[in-house]
């Protein structure tokens, strides 16, 4: 009897366990398949509009290649709209854009306030708006990049930590991109911040190349010549800074000028601290970034708010590399098209 | 003419000629005199303000910083003072080194890469000489719409996804052109070795006299028997050709061509130290000696202001002023009469 009721109890109670993880499967299953209804109906199909300065930078490459590859897997409609470093062309874009009605943008801005307005007019328009690397005074629906201060300590730091012990010259000199890109003024900010601590340091030089690898390398070897004890350049974007680097080749200098530069892991910049010619590189890896800002967009068009509701920044994480960590994926490769 | 007249008519020849020879003197200076009277002033000052500015060292790196840009003004002067004007100079330079660069990168050994590289920009040259000389479209239209049309092939079919190509490390015999040779800049070397060459072929060449006998009076060049079409195709392939050149250097001192440039204004800073220099845009001036005045000026004004570690609105403003007194002085000097305003229509 009593192996009876035993029998009878752990019978029901198998049987309950059945039926309770058949129904939690069942539970799950539901959920999924709720989760790939709304998917279907959120996310497959939609339009994703890139707007770079340039389609044509391996950084803006990079970007957009990794997000095109996701979009294409996923069933999301990705465009790329170049205006080829014409702010005016960019801002033309933005407002043709606007009128075909996006479900999202992700707009890379030339500088703080040409594209503002256009930006909240599209999130005025049902469009969610992120904004990547370089963002504007209108604070969008995302912002996806590096900080740029925080950025520019971060190098003066190294800088000060290679120029600023014993048997140094503590010289050292800065190469400036466009002096009035956000990325620039906060990079200034922070590196300045730094240097102001350590008094031991000497600037002697800050010039600015326009990003232009044969300005900088024209500078940089009129700066060597005057100052050939120099410790260390810094630069803030690697295509430029490759012609500090080859100015400090021919002068001799390899290996007593160190050069410190940032960029997206962009390829050739790995090639050059394998070879030397960059001491060190902050890479803010952009294929990452590039993830983030399809995942971003992804999730704003299942949050079902209001565009211009959220506010949110995913600054990116910055991996200083040097010869001796330099690893075959801290750059990325681009497609050969 | 008329002062002159009423000065004779007025007193004896004595003071005539005192009053002619002070202004004669002044006047025979020409715009290459003044522009490397105001390059020497300049290095002047900058040698008494910055201690390492006159030294043989910095006046290496100086003519190294506008080695390429001067070559690239020899191409154009040579096209200007046959009345014409290239746009797309800068195209040949980077479409051609670009090419070379992609050929070494596949593999392509260095011969035949700079071949590559020197046929597509002759092409470019040509294409040029060809439209403008027996279709008679405007250079500045027709350069203008080559540079783009050969920007977008060139991106198409040439360089790829990206405007940067990076020569190879393997190509490190090709590199060597942008080292030195004890101690001078192989672009230096370079630049004066074409200089030379250009100045032979503009002053001792039958076919130099006919460029500027072409950029002086179109008309009468023609009537007077020279063909004048296939020397607008030479000018052109010549042009081109220089500014491949220029491409090479450009590509072996930074180890890599940004095709970018052909958008941006390098041009302008071309035909500036050309015309600066004293090449007319009205043709039929100048000679090399302007685009060496015009280049030193450039050049001392770009290395005095980055050792003085002056910001970029500064330099700006002192290279400004520094232009405008150049042509300011050089109208006071050559004010525009009736011949002057009315040479080249």
């Amino acid at each position: 009897m009593k192996t009876l009721f035993g029998g009878t109890i752990a019978a029901a109670a198998g049987a309950a366990m059945v039926c309770l993880t058949a129904g939690t499967a069942a539970a799950q299953g539901n959920t999924a398949q709720q989760l790939q209804e709304q998917w279907k109906k959120d996310v497959v199909g939609k339009t994703i509009v890139y707007i770079p300065v340039s389609y044509s930078v391996p950084l803006t490459r990079i970007w957009g290649e990794r997000m095109q590859m996701i979009a294409d897997h996923l069933g999301i409609k990705f465009q790329v709209r170049d205006p080829n470093f014409n702010t005016q062309r960019e801002a033309q874009l933005l407002q043709a854009e606007i009128g075909q009605h996006p479900d999202v943008l992700i707009v890379h801005n030339p500088d703080v306030q040409v594209l503002a307005p256009a930006l909240q007019q599209a999130e005025n328009a049902g469009i969610y708006v992120i904004q990547i690397n370089m963002a504007s005074r209108y604070k969008s629906d995302a912002f996806i990049g590096v900080q740029p201060n925080e950025l520019g300590a971060q190098m003066a730091n190294a800088v000060v930590k290679a120029c600023g012990g014993s048997g140094t010259s503590h010289k050292i000199a800065l190469m400036n991109g466009e002096v009035t890109s956000a990325y620039s003024l906060g990079i200034m900010e922070g590196a300045t911040s730094v240097f102001k601590q350590h008094s031991d340091i000497k600037i002697v030089s800050n010039q600015a190349a326009n990003w232009d690898s044969k300005t900088a390398h024209d500078k940089a070897a009129t700066v060597l010549q005057a100052n050939p004890d120099l410790c260390g350049y810094m630069g803030w974007w690697s295509g430029q800074d490759s012609g500090i680097a080859q100015a400090v080749k021919q002068a001799g200098l390899l290996g007593k000028v160190k050069v410190f530069t940032t960029d997206g892991g962009e390829p050739p910049a790995c090639e050059y601290l394998k070879e030397g010619l960059f001491y060190e590189d902050f890479i803010y890896p952009a294929s990452l970034q590039a993830d983030q800002m399809i995942s971003t967009a992804v999730m704003l068009l299942q949050s079902k708010m209001k565009p211009g509701t959220m506010h949110v920044a995913i600054f990116s994480p910055v991996i200083p590399t040097t010869a001796e960590n330099v690893t075959p994926t801290s750059c990325t490769e681009l497609s050969k098209k | 003419m008329s002062s002159e007249v009423r000065i004779k008519a007025a007193s004896g020849g004595g003071e005539v000629s005192l009053r002619a020879r002070t202004p004669s003197l002044l006047k025979r200076l020409t715009q290459e005199h003044i522009v490397l009277i105001t390059t020497l002033v300049l290095a002047g000052i900058f040698s008494l303000l910055i201690p390492g500015f006159a030294t043989v060292k910095n006046a290496l790196t100086l003519l190294n910083s506008i080695a390429v840009l001067g070559i690239l003004s020899l191409g154009a002067a040579i096209v200007i003072i046959g009345r014409g004007l290239d746009i797309s100079q800068v195209a040949s330079l980077a479409i051609g080194a670009a090419l070379a660069a992609v050929v070494m990168r596949s593999g392509g050994s260095i011969p035949w890469a700079i071949f590559c590289g020197f046929a597509v920009s002759l092409a470019i040259g040509l294409v040029n000489g060809l439209v403008i000389a027996f279709i008679e479209v405007p250079p500045l239209f027709a350069t203008l719409a080559t540079n783009l049309l050969m920007f977008g092939l060139a991106q198409i079919f040439i360089v790829g996804s990206t405007l940067l190509v990076y020569v190879p490390k393997s190509a490190e015999s090709f590199l060597v052109l942008g080292h030195n040779i004890g101690g001078v800049p192989i672009p230096v070397l370079i630049f004066l070795a074409l200089a030379l060459i250009v100045h032979l072929f503009l002053s001792h060449t039958r076919i130099g006299r006919f460029i500027y006998a072409h950029g002086d009076n179109p008309e009468a060049a023609r009537l007077s028997g020279i063909p004048t079409r296939p020397l607008t195709v030479l000018e052109y392939s010549l042009c081109a050709v220089i500014g491949y050149l220029a491409g090479l250097v450009l590509m072996a001192t930074l180890s890599s061509i940004d095709t970018e440039i052909v958008m941006g204004t390098e041009i302008f800073n071309v035909i500036l130290v050309a015309v600066l220099g004293g090449v007319s845009l009205v043709g039929g001036r100048g000679s090399v000696l302007s685009v060496i005045a015009g280049g030193l000026l450039i050049g001392v004004m770009l290395d005095g202001m980055t050792l003085l570690n002056l910001d970029n609105d500064t330099q700006n403003i002192v290279r400004g002023l520094v232009l405008l007194a150049a042509i300011v002085g050089d109208n006071l000097l050559h004010p525009r009469d009736e011949e002057t305003a009315r040479h080249g229509d």
